[in-house]
């Protein structure tokens, strides 16, 4: 990924963000609250349980078509996890080599089964913090944030980190395109510019943060921002969280595809 | 009425040579002022003075504003309790509570439109000066809706900030000053990064407006356009005060002065 499609990425998920479905108007706080208890509920899993984790597809599978998620960028933003997961998994296939069961004639590790857990938990987990990045904007999840008792001055932090991870990625397109145009022939930046090159970014950096420190002075700012606010929940947020969390919290303790194997095969 | 007396700022108390060296001058309410100078004359670290940014190392300034038929200040818990404030600003009086009531009074559009806008969605980033002075959300959006209709935005309103063009951005941050109700508007170069019908567009917004403008620009046309007052800076000093024609034609005092 280059910093021109890291850019277009980022706007991409502030557009989808904004848009407009049950999902999105549900208020920020519910969301927050439903997909943490997601989360929690699937890492909870122990390392070699694959089928009680499989129904927690429901919520991706339900979701994304609701709020008209797209596919391919929602999948498209999972790749960038994926490295992270596989480093985790790959080392448990080399570590954990006693046979958990046959299949067909194929020993089954108890490595194979836990790689297998790890990518469906990044996979489960991921696409919930996706599905919640797309369907909320980045200033309604610190509002939800704050009112759930993050401090005050965290939730700014948030808010203007990830605000200027585009402000800094404008800055990084400015200073490689003017490397390149004056050093047609190199591919990349050459290893002993690169010291200069983050100098001057980060000196770049730390006056465009004076700037924006001075123009949010001008307007008020005193370190300190009244966050709650926000809607209330109606009749239908509360049906939803009370769906959403009854379903992960039966589903961590009931295991619907071991029922439902056994329903079938006997 | 905004007095500024013998001001004098350095960025370094042991700089042999201040940025700007006993400026004084008044602009009465109302009053369109352009502010013209080099790169370097000390423009932007006036106006960064004038709203508290920058302490003054000597002299100071006098926001007064008398006028009757001014509206009351909207912000419930603002430092702006009504229009008949005195705020006075020097090296001794720059705490936080005078330096509140100043920022108040004078709003202030920074050159760079990506500097001043950070919330993602506009209409949050309009609020969020109100928001700072605990103003009813009613009231804000209220004000809101208005001031974008008056500039003709009101379509952004819902948008992405980052998917605004520069001209766009430009008026979302003006309306994100004007929202404050200021009684003074500073403008640092407001028609950097336009297209020429985007600068026709500021400047009959500019002219529309009712309140005193402070401008500092290197466009002469759209100075003499908006503003029948001129100041020009150089070296940090005062190099002439008069009317925007008298002084923009006068081409030896413009060369004189690095223009």
């Amino acid at each position: 990924m280059n910093l021109y499609t890291a850019s277009s990425g980022l706007g991409k998920m502030e557009q989808l963000a904004v848009g407009d479905s049950p999902l999105h108007r549900l208020p920020p706080m519910v969301k927050l609250i439903t997909t943490l208890v997601y989360i929690v509920a699937v890492i909870s899993f122990p390392i070699n349980n694959v089928s009680g984790l499989t129904p927690y597809i429901f919520y991706p599978a339900c979701l994304m078509p609701v709020s008209g998620t797209p596919a391919k960028p929602f999948f498209a933003r999972m790749l960038v996890a994926l490295p992270f997961a596989l480093l985790g998994g790959v080392s448990n296939l080399f570590i954990l080599r006693d046979t958990a069961f046959m299949l067909g004639g194929l020993a089954v590790t108890d490595g194979l089964i836990s790689f297998v857990s790890i990518m469906l938990k990044m996979l489960l987990t991921v696409s919930a913090v996706l599905l919640l990045a797309a369907t909320t904007p980045f200033t309604h999840i610190c509002r939800a944030l704050s009112q759930l008792r993050l401090p005050g001055v965290i939730c700014l932090q948030l808010l203007l980190t990830y605000r200027y991870i585009a402000v800094l990625i404008g800055e990084m397109i400015t200073a490689v395109t003017a490397y390149r145009l004056r050093s047609p022939l190199r591919r990349g930046i050459h290893i002993r510019h690169i010291g200069s090159f983050l100098g001057v970014l980060l000196l770049r950096s730390m006056e465009r943060a004076d700037r924006v420190y001075q123009a949010m002075l001008c307007r008020g700012f005193d370190g300190t921002w009244d966050w709650v606010r926000g809607r209330r929940a109606g009749a239908a947020s509360l049906a939803y969280a009370a769906i959403i969390i009854a379903l992960c919290v039966l589903l961590r303790f009931f295991d619907l595809s071991e029922a439902l194997g056994n329903l079938f095969v006997g | 009425m905004l007095q500024v007396n013998d001001l004098t700022v350095k960025y370094d108390e042991k700089d042999a040579s201040p940025v700007l060296d006993s400026l004084s001058f008044t602009i009465g309410d109302g009053e369109k002022v352009a502010l013209i100078g080099a790169n370097g004359a000390g423009k932007s670290t006036l106006m960064l003075s004038l709203v508290g940014v920058l302490t003054p190392t000597g002299g100071g300034i006098v926001l007064k504003h008398d006028d009757e038929t001014a509206p009351e200040h909207t912000h419930t818990n603002s430092p702006k309790k009504h229009v008949h404030d005195t705020v006075r600003v020097d090296r001794d009086h720059h705490d936080r509570k005078t330096i509140g009531q100043l920022r108040s009074h004078i709003g202030m559009l920074f050159q760079n439109p990506d500097d001043q806008i950070f919330m993602p969605l506009v209409k949050d980033d309009i609020a969020f000066g109100p928001a700072n002075y605990k103003e009813d959300p009613a009231a804000t959006e209220r004000r809101m809706d208005e001031i974008l209709a008056r500039l003709g935005i009101s379509g952004l309103k819902d948008r992405l900030s980052t998917k605004l063009s520069d001209g766009e951005k430009r008026l979302v941050g003006l309306a994100g000053v004007l929202i404050m109700n200021p009684f003074i508007l500073m403008l640092d170069e407001p028609f950097t990064f336009l297209d020429r019908r985007a600068q026709r567009t500021l400047a009959e917004i500019l002219k529309g407006l009712n309140h005193t403008l402070l401008l500092a620009t290197h466009d002469f046309h759209l100075a003499q356009n908006i503003c029948g007052r001129t100041i020009l800076l150089h070296k940090g000093k005062v190099a002439a005060d008069g009317p925007s024609k008298e002084i923009l034609d006068d081409e030896d005092l413009l060369r004189r002065c690095g223009l």
